[in-house]
């Protein structure tokens, strides 16, 4: 053989050993989804935590600390202010694309919508929730490392056109197979908002020890605002269906 | 006296006029007729009633009682557009002040009547115009009564008075404002016309001279008829 | 009496007291002058309001939109937007009704504008940078204006600017939600700011090209309504700037009449093609105009009848006066054989003729103050706007015409009183007068 072909051969063999592990291992995005949303509270039967939220940026000094209590079960869930004081009592119900705010003495809950999911609360509500199974369609990317964590990118693509982010690029551990990191897109393909997760939890699962998020940290893509939640007390209960029902709401 | 014969015919002519509370009765009954072609001067002391037995005769003034006829037609049954009508054509008026158009020229001063009779114009204006030449002002036509003497402006009124060939030409103490010496010119244009055209002439007068040239005179004192002369013609 | 000889009479009778003619005489030229003037300035106004109402509200001779959207469109933007299929219907028929008329599809959009520190509500209208470039007509080039050469141009308010601290040129984003409810953001660079006058829109008014925000609602090829600006006087470019401010005074849009028969046509058009579509002319969408007008007419009305007074009792008291002193006069004329009704007339027609005169002075007063106070170029800064205007006054033939009318029927009789008194009265008596 010329050396031409010898070296063609050899690229072509090292190319085909390169692609070999990919090809055959490339892990199935869904699957990875799934597992990744678990360590959020996804797909679980009930579950119950307290947030610590903390907002910095412009504009963040009126802002003041808020704890909440959180129950969620399904595509379903509550979150009630406990402190402070001011806002005590407040609510926020998700169920699937709808939601709706709270406040004692108001005598309806109030409808938020898609608009005003945009900036505020509501838009963390967005972020925090735990089925992006349900509402995206997952395909793998690459692989990337993220600090000192190789990961698997994913590119989530809203299944129905209705969920808040059309997409989101989403950094799943290897190793843990948890989300270290994602990034929310319009529908134009503009960053709105990206979060990084820590996962320094564990709850106890048919038995199983499994890693949930211990902080969410969101950053807002347009402005400067930041938000950091804090979780803790994970209590994995069965939780009432009528939680989560707007006439109970008050 | 035959009906067609009179111009004006007064029975039992009754006016009374009321000034404030009291009523002052200036005509108390007069019994009166007047012949076409007549040339009459009624005279007497003043309040005696002249003005007002003029007016009647004139038809500018109606009687309270009584009955006139003038020109065969009872008055009392005329609407005021006919009266009007009827002086319009029938009546000449001559008055103490003239009582001409200031703003008017002596031609369209003499127009008037035959303005109001509706003739078309170049008919009023010659026949205007052929007045004033036998009043003696061929040469005043364009002349407004302010560019004029007192007896000049008298004749234009007399001239005004017949234009529309009227029956019956009144005259209230025509001369009351000229020298005696154009008064008697006057007089005369008065009784030339009265010869001429044969219109039945009544005027008032204080002056005995006018009153000595005029055939039929009416003395009326208090409201009545005191003395009704009628003399030839006297030179 | 026949007529010339009447206005003869008449006209020679006006001069005997020359000073009391003529002051009566001017009374008439300056009340009819105002009157005039008052009348031509609103018009002119009026059509100033009412072009602006069409071209620099952008509301166009007709809007058309789907049947409930003005109410019910709000709470569900995306049921009532119409899709490309029907705005190419509409367009055909509208090209077949009226030819040569313009069609710009129109969207709203509102979010949030953001300076990569802070975000602001904004409301956006969405148009073509050439439909809006038509629709603003004389107003084309006043600030505010899109490009078609900047497609992620826009043109913000002044204060939807300042609060965020922008300039001309800086770069931004908005965001807002797709007719579906997801986010979305686009990037946008501020090429203009306009001051709206309005301290209600100015923070929060933002033009973007019609395909921006079809894109930012991910709504390709629809629109939630269709503005119809009726063909035209071609606005020139070459015209001065002072040349289209006259314009803006002085070009008539389609009047109430007018505009309701369009409407109705094209309305029943749609009806026939099947389409839910309602109509709505200018002045039904313009709520500013018609209360302005409102206004205006009011204020008309009011002035007239002021001015109607003075000059009216104006001539009574020339003519009580001409009558008393001319007692005798009629009673001489009466005694002439003139009729009650010819004493009428003739005091009448001196009454017409005082007018008359009177009128064409004030018609001539009208117009050396118009050309005066147009010449002069006098400025103000209307209620609602930022910059001054000129006051210009324009010339209402019909309403000056009527009020000629009343004025010349109400001398008239103003007149006629006091001569069928005099008329009426005892010939002896007047002749007696002093």
């Amino acid at each position: 053989m010329t050396l031409d072909r010898q070296q063609f051969l050899l690229t072509a063999l090292l190319a085909t050993l390169a692609m070999g592990p990919a090809c055959a291992a490339e892990p199935d995005a869904m699957e990875l989804l799934k597992t990744a949303d678990q360590g959020r509270g996804g797909g679980l039967p009930g579950l119950v935590w307290q947030v610590r939220a903390h907002n910095s940026g412009t504009g963040a000094d009126d802002q003041p600390d808020q704890t909440l209590l959180v129950k969620a079960a399904g595509e379903s869930s509550v979150a009630e202010v406990l402190d402070p004081p001011s806002s005590r009592g407040a609510k926020i119900l998700q169920v699937s694309r709808n939601m709706w705010l709270t406040k004692p003495g108001l005598k309806k809950p109030v409808a938020i919508s898609p608009r005003q999911r945009l900036t505020g609360q509501a838009s963390i509500g967005d972020i925090a929730a735990t089925n992006y199974a349900k509402d995206y369609t997952a395909t793998y990317l690459r692989e990337e490392t993220v600090g000192d964590e190789p990961c698997h990118v994913l590119d989530l693509k809203s299944a129905n056109r209705q969920s808040t982010y059309d997409r989101i690029t989403y950094w799943v551990s290897i190793r843990r197979g948890i989300a270290v990191q994602a990034d929310f897109l319009s529908l134009s393909g503009k960053k709105l908002k990206s979060a990084t997760f820590e996962y320094g939890n564990k709850i106890n699962l048919s038995g199983r020890s499994v890693a949930f998020v211990s902080r969410m940290s969101i950053a807002d893509a347009l402005t400067d605002a930041r938000t950091v939640m804090e979780y803790s007390n994970i209590k994995a209960q069965a939780v009432s269906s009528t939680e989560f029902d707007v006439g109970n709401l008050q | 006296m035959a009906n067609e014969e009179n111009l004006l015919e007064l029975r039992q002519i009754e006016r009374t006029f009321a000034l404030g509370e009291a009523r002052i009765p200036a005509l108390r009954g007069i019994d009166l007729n007047i012949r076409r072609g007549e040339f009459v001067a009624i005279w007497g002391p003043s309040g005696s009633g002249k003005s007002t037995l003029l007016n009647l005769l004139g038809l500018i003034d109606s009687a309270d009682k009584g009955s006139l006829k003038f020109d065969g037609q009872d008055v009392a049954r005329l609407s005021d557009n006919a009266l009007s009508d009827c002086r319009n054509r029938k009546i000449g008026f001559v008055f103490q002040n003239f009582n001409l158009i200031p703003v008017l020229s002596a031609l369209d001063n003499v127009s008037l009547p035959l303005q109001v009779q509706g003739r078309p114009g170049a008919e009023t204006r010659e026949l205007a115009a052929q007045w004033l030449g036998k009043v003696g002002l061929g040469n005043f036509l364009q002349h407004r009564p302010d560019r004029m003497s007192g007896g000049q402006r008298q004749r234009v009124a007399i001239a005004r008075a017949l234009a529309g060939s009227p029956r019956l030409l009144i005259a209230d103490e025509p001369t009351a404002n000229l020298d005696s010496r154009t008064s008697h010119e006057v007089i005369d244009l008065i009784e030339a016309l009265n010869q001429e055209t044969g219109v039945t002439c009544i005027f008032t007068t204080h002056d005995p001279r006018l009153l000595a040239r005029v055939p039929r005179q009416l003395k009326l004192e208090d409201g009545l008829i005191s003395n009704d002369s009628y003399q030839e013609y006297a030179q | 009496m026949n007529a010339t000889m009447q206005l003869a009479l008449a006209w020679r009778n006006l001069w005997r007291n020359r000073r009391r003619s003529l002051v009566t005489i001017m009374s008439l030229a300056f009340g009819f002058a105002a009157v005039a003037l008052f009348a031509g300035y609103t018009s002119a106004a009026y059509l100033a309001l009412s072009n602006a109402a069409i071209h620099s509200e952008l509301i166009g001779h007709l809007t058309i939109n789907r049947n409930g959207w003005q109410t019910q469109g709000k709470l569900h933007p995306a049921k009532y937007l119409l899709n490309a299929d029907e705005i190419a219907k509409v367009r055909a028929i509208v090209a077949q009704r009226l030819p040569g008329a313009a069609l710009a599809p129109r969207i709203s959009a509102s979010g949030l504008l953001s300076n990569g520190r802070s975000s602001t509500i904004f409301i956006a209208a969405g148009i073509a940078p050439k439909d809006l470039d038509t629709l603003r007509g004389p107003f084309r080039n006043a600030p505010g204006a899109l490009s078609e050469d900047q497609p992620s141009g826009v043109t913000t308010a002044q204060g939807l600017a300042d609060v965020l601290g922008f300039k001309v040129g800086d770069s931004a984003s908005v965001l807002a939600s797709t007719i579906h409810g997801q986010a979305n953001a686009v990037d946008i660079d501020i090429t203009d700011t306009v001051n709206t006058g309005n301290s209600a829109t100015n923070d929060k008014l933002m033009f973007m090209p019609l395909a921006m925000a079809q894109n930012l609602l991910d709504a390709p090829g629809r629109a939630e309504m269709l503005t119809v600006l009726l063909p035209g006087a071609p606005v020139q470019a070459s015209r001065s700037s002072t040349e289209r401010m006259r314009d803006i005074y002085t070009t008539a849009a389609p009047g109430e009449s007018e505009s309701a028969a369009l409407r109705d046509q094209l309305q029943s058009d749609f009806n026939q093609a099947g389409l839910d579509l309602e109509v709505r002319t200018w002045q039904q969408m313009s709520t500013f105009f018609r209360q302005v007008k409102g206004m205006y007419d009011m204020i008309f009305a009011l002035m007239l009848a002021v001015v109607l007074s003075i000059v009216v009792l104006s001539i009574a008291n020339a003519m009580s006066m001409a009558v008393v002193e001319r007692t005798r006069e009629i009673g001489t004329l009466r005694a002439i054989g003139l009729r009650r009704s010819g004493v009428v007339a003739l005091f009448v027609s001196e009454a017409l003729l005082l007018v008359l005169v009177g009128i064409a002075a004030g018609l001539a007063l009208t117009a050396a103050t118009r050309y005066g106070v147009n010449a002069a170029d006098i400025r103000y800064v209307p209620p609602g706007n930022t910059s001054s205007v000129p006051v210009y006054i324009g010339f209402d033939l019909a309403r000056t015409a009527r009020a000629g009318a009343v004025l010349a029927l109400l001398s008239v009789l103003a007149a006629f009183l006091p001569a069928r008194r005099a008329a009426r009265h005892s010939i002896t008596e007047s002749l007696g007068h002093v």
